[in-house]
Order: structure tokens, then C-alpha cells, then sequence
């Protein structure tokens, strides 16, 4: 079986470091980009097999990077429609708009909240890359 | 037994109640010259006081026409001497001038009756936009240090999970790992109860309180029965409705009622009630004055709080629960939702029988 690849955008290096340490442990091949800019550009380049972003990003933020690579893949831009894990410190009704948030979140294929529990990421991206949903479970 | 009164919602201060939301407020605020429709709203609180002395001057004004038609210049008159035709003339034209002084003096005074009302009406406007502003930049405040202090934890924890996974051999090592988790997940909980103060942008809607109540225990009734917690319901039948946020309200009742059940550990019982307030008025002025309150108790028979710790329950962070298992911020929160309802909270107990947590919300 041929290893799967991941693209892990965060902007803050430990966070980052984190998810690749942990993911490579498992056995994925991890590329890392720090900002959403880069993030689109990587995946032109080479379209991995998930992407896991975070939403504060400088530069385009998460949602709309999100956004971009969804779209991307409905019109044939990109060839494999991979999924998109957001994760985020953030709480849904710390935004002053629920519903574009739920919205916003609706685009990707699964959102993690901070602190992540790291076995709970190892599943999702094990079912996320099988095709599998996940739901959500806003922490409360 | 004596209530500790927190805060005391503006509705019983004899004027108008304060604006109903900051955009009411601020509607007011700009549009000073929108007087037309405020002056009416307190004539008509004014007007009785006028009548009365506008009647005065108008019987005193009778009284001297009378005096004068009964004196003989009356009869000389009707005699035909001209001179006291124009004196009876004179007369009756000044009391018409008399009768309009008074007019605009009175109309004079009465406007300025109503600036000085108006006048602290808009500071107790003011006063309560500075309010809602300082909540609402409170909750910006903490919902950006909450996301600060997430993301680092997010590393901190990730580390100790990755170390625990590589070291499930090193007993020692393994305990101290848990030990960060858990304190990990206790800093969570931090963030996530300061967090819940920060969506101050409350959806009010008009609401039947009975039933969020009713809601409400159906969520935790499971768990009040598990403990042995009778609950009794004295719900006021047809209550009016409050303008509130469903989702913010439920959560102060949740915290309450939990707050009760951690109170009685052995089971007891747990009260809920709902009542109008002002109608027992006499008269009817009294209720448009003072405006129909909600009252909403909670009542439990639990350990009651020392006479020494109410004025604190109601601070952040105060808790006698267990670390790690109450945050103390419950009753902080919830007094925050209610006073950005223009309501009021307060709590009498007495250590050893009971709690009562009353609320009082202003009826549509
Ligand atoms: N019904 C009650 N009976 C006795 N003590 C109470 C009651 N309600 C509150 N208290 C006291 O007030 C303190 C503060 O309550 P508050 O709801 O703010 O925080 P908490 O319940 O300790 O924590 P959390 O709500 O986060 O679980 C409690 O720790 C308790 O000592
Ligand atoms: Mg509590």
C-alpha cells in the first residue's frame, strides 16, 4: 500500500511540528505550509490525500482556503476531491454570526476543536481518507 | 433570613423603564429631537398636577368676575353709564389675559418639569449603554484570550499525549503524563465557562418562562432523579412573556438548578416557581409605573451557604466545589446574562436548610 499524504497548514511552528510528528509516527507523509497562500499553491503543485488546516491563518484564513480548494475540486480544477479537516481554538458561538460559521464549517469535511485529542484526529483521518463522515462534537 | 440584593434591576425606580436594548437606547440618544413623542409619553405622567392648577386659577379667575358683577358696577352699567361698560369690559378682558398667563406659565413649567425628566432619563440611558458596551467588549476580551490560550494548550497536550503513547511501560512517567492531561482539560474548562460570558449577542425574543423551565428539567431530570431530588413545580399558570435569549436563559437556569443538585448530595427537594410581579398593586397606577416583573425562583433544601460567602458566590472563580470540578464561574455568568436583561438576581439562605435563588425579569 502506497504511504498516504497529508498537507498540514498552520501558522505557528510547534502547532505544526505536532500534527507532523504525530501523523508521520502513523505512517503518512506529511508536507507543511504556513499560510493560506501557500497552502493553495501547494496543492496545485501536488494534491495530497487530506488537507488539515487551521481557520486563523494570515493571509486567507482557513474558511476560505476551505472554500477555494472545494470549489477548486467542483469544477475539475483539482483532480482528487480530498477532504478538508478544519481545527480551531475557536468555539462556534464566540463568532458573531452562527449561522455563516456553520456555514463556513459546512464546506469542510470535519472540524476538530483545541486542545485536539490526537486519537481522535488518528480516526478521523483514517475515516476521512476511507470516505467516511464524521461528525462534529462541538465541545459543551 | 434577609435577601442580599445584587443588583437591582432599574424597573422600580419610579420612572420609565430603561430602554428595553442598547439599539432602543441608542435610537433614543440620536434622536434628541424625537421630543414630541417622549413629551406626550410624560404629559401624560405630568398632566394631573397642571389640571389642578389650571383649575385654581380659572376658579379664582370666577371668583373675581362674580365679585365684580355683584358690586354696583354692575347695576350702573345696565343703568347705561358708559364709563362702567368699559370697566366691566376691562375687567372680563383681563381675566382672559390672566386665564392665558397662566396658560403659558403653567405650559412653561411643565416643559421644564419634562427636560429635567428627560434629562435623567437619558443619563440612565446612557448609563445602561455603557453597560451592555462594557460587556460586550468584556466578552471580545475573553473569547480572544480563550483562543490565545487554547492554541499553546493545544501543544502542550498533543506533546503529553504523543509522550504517553511512547511510554505506557514507565509507570512513573505515565502518572505524571496524566496528571498534565488532566490539568490540561481543567484549563479547558476555564476557557470554555469564560467563553460562554462572551456571546453577549443575545437573540431576545418574547419567551413563556414556564416553558423553558419545563425544557429545561427535562434535560436534567434523569440526573436529579438518579440523586434523589424531588422536584416540585409552582408554575404560575398564563404567565406574560419575557424578552429574552432561549439559549442564554436556559443556561442560567441550568447552572441553578445544577447548583441546587450539587447542594444535596443525600436528595431533597428542589423548587421551582414563577410568579407576576405588580399586579398586587392598588390601583392602576401602580402598575404602569413600577411595569409587571417575572419572578422566577429556585429553591433547594440543601447545605444552605454561610452568611459569610454570599456576597462572594457571585464573583468569578468562587467555588467551594472540588478543584477540577467546579470552574466558579456559573453564578458569575449568570448574573451577567441576567443584568444584560435589565433583571435582577438574589439569593437567600440559611446554612443547613436551603437556597432560594430568585430572578426577576421585566414582562413584556
Ligand atoms: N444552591 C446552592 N446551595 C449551596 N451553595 C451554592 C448554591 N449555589 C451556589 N452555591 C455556592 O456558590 C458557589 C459558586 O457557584 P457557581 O455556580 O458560580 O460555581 P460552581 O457551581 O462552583 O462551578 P460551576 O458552575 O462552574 O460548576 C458554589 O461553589 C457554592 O459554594
Ligand atoms: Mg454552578
Amino acid at each position: 500500500m502506497e504511504t498516504k499524504s497529508i498537507l498540514v497548514v498552520e501558522d505557528e511552528e510547534e502547532q505544526r511540528e505536532l500534527f507532523k510528528e504525530f501523523l508521520e509516527l502513523h505512517g503518512y507523509e506529511v508536507t507543511t505550509a504556513v499560510n493560506g497562500y501557500e497552502a493553495l499553491g501547494a496543492v496545485r503543485v501536488s494534491e495530497p490525500d487530506l488537507m488539515i488546516l487551521d481557520v486563523i491563518l494570515p493571509k486567507e484564513n482557513g474558511y476560505r482556503v476551505c472554500r477555494m480548494v472545494k470549489e477548486d475540486q467542483h469544477n475539475r480544477r483539482l483532480q482528487k476531491s480530498f477532504p478538508v479537516l478544519l481545527v480551531t481554538a475557536r468555539r462556534l458561538d464566540a463568532h458573531p454570526d452562527r449561522e455563516t460559521m456553520f456555514q463556513d464549517f459546512s464546506q469542510a469535511d470535519g472540524v476538530l476543536y483545541k486542545p485536539v485529542r490526537l486519537e481522535e484526529l488518528l480516526e478521523w483521518v483514517r475515516s476521512l481518507m476511507r470516505g467516511e463522515k464524521v461528525t462534529a462534537r462541538h465541545p459543551d | 433570613m434577609s435577601w442580599l440584593r445584587f443588583f437591582n434591576g432599574k424597573g422600580d425606580t419610579g420612572g420609565k423603564g430603561p430602554a428595553e436594548s442598547a439599539e432602543e437606547a441608542l435610537r433614543w440618544i440620536s434622536l434628541p429631537n424625537n421630543i414630541d413623542h417622549k413629551l406626550r409619553e410624560l404629559e401624560r405622567r405630568g398632566w394631573s398636577l397642571w389640571v389642578l392648577v389650571l383649575g385654581m386659577l380659572l376658579l379664582f379667575a370666577l371668583y373675581i368676575v362674580v365679585l365684580y358683577f355683584n358690586s354696583d358696577w354692575w347695576r350702573r352699567t345696565a343703568a347705561g353709564e358708559s364709563v362702567y361698560t368699559v370697566r366691566v369690559l376691562l375687567v372680563g378682558f383681563a381675566t382672559l389675559v390672566l386665564l392665558f398667563c397662566a396658560y403659558v406659565v403653567s405650559r412653561e413649567l411643565q416643559l421644564r418639569f419634562l427636560k429635567r425628566a428627560m434629562i435623567q432619563e437619558e443619563i440612565t440611558i446612557r448609563q445602561q449603554l455603557m453597560r451592555s458596551e462594557k460587556l460586550a467588549s468584556l466578552g471580545q476580551l475573553t473569547a480572544g484570550v480563550a483562543h490565545e490560550i487554547l492554541n499553546p494548550l493545544n501543544v502542550i497536550s498533543g506533546r503529553v499525549q504523543m509522550l504517553s503513547m511512547r511510554a505506557p511501560h514507565e509507570p512513573e512517567l505515565g502518572k505524571a503524563l496524566d496528571i498534565i492531561s488532566e490539568q490540561t482539560r481543567r484549563i479547558v474548562k476555564i476557557t470554555d465557562g469564560l467563553r460562554r460570558f462572551s456571546h453577549t449577542a443575545a437573540e431576545k425574543k418574547p419567551l413563556d418562562v414556564n416553558d423553558l423551565l419545563e425544557k429545561t428539567l427535562a434535560l436534567l431530570e434523569n440526573d436529579l432523579r438518579v440523586r434523589n431530588i424531588q422536584v416540585v413545580r409552582r408554575f404560575q399558570p398564563r404567565l406574560a412573556a419575557v424578552m429574552a435569549d432561549a439559549d442564554q436563559l436556559t443556561q442560567v437556569f441550568v447552572n441553578l438548578i445544577l447548583n441546587a443538585k450539587d447542594a444535596m448530595p443525600r436528595g431533597g427537594t428542589l423548587t421551582l416557581s414563577t410568579a407576576l410581579d405588580g399586579l398586587r398593586g392598588s390601583g392602576s397606577r401602580r402598575k404602569e409605573v413600577v411595569g409587571n416583573r417575572i419572578l422566577i425562583a429556585v429553591t433547594d433544601t440543601g447545605c444552605g451557604i454561610p452568611a459569610g460567602d454570599l456576597e462572594k458566590i457571585f464573583h468569578p472563580f468562587f467555588t467551594t466545589k472540588e478543584p477540577g470540578k467546579g470552574t466558579g464561574l456559573g453564578l458569575f455568568v449568570c448574573h451577567g446574562i441576567i443584568e444584560n436583561h435589565n433583571g435582577a438576581m438574589e439569593v437567600l439562605s440559611r446554612e443547613g436548610e436551603g437556597t432560594t435563588f430568585r430572578i426577576s425579569l421585566p414582562a413584556v
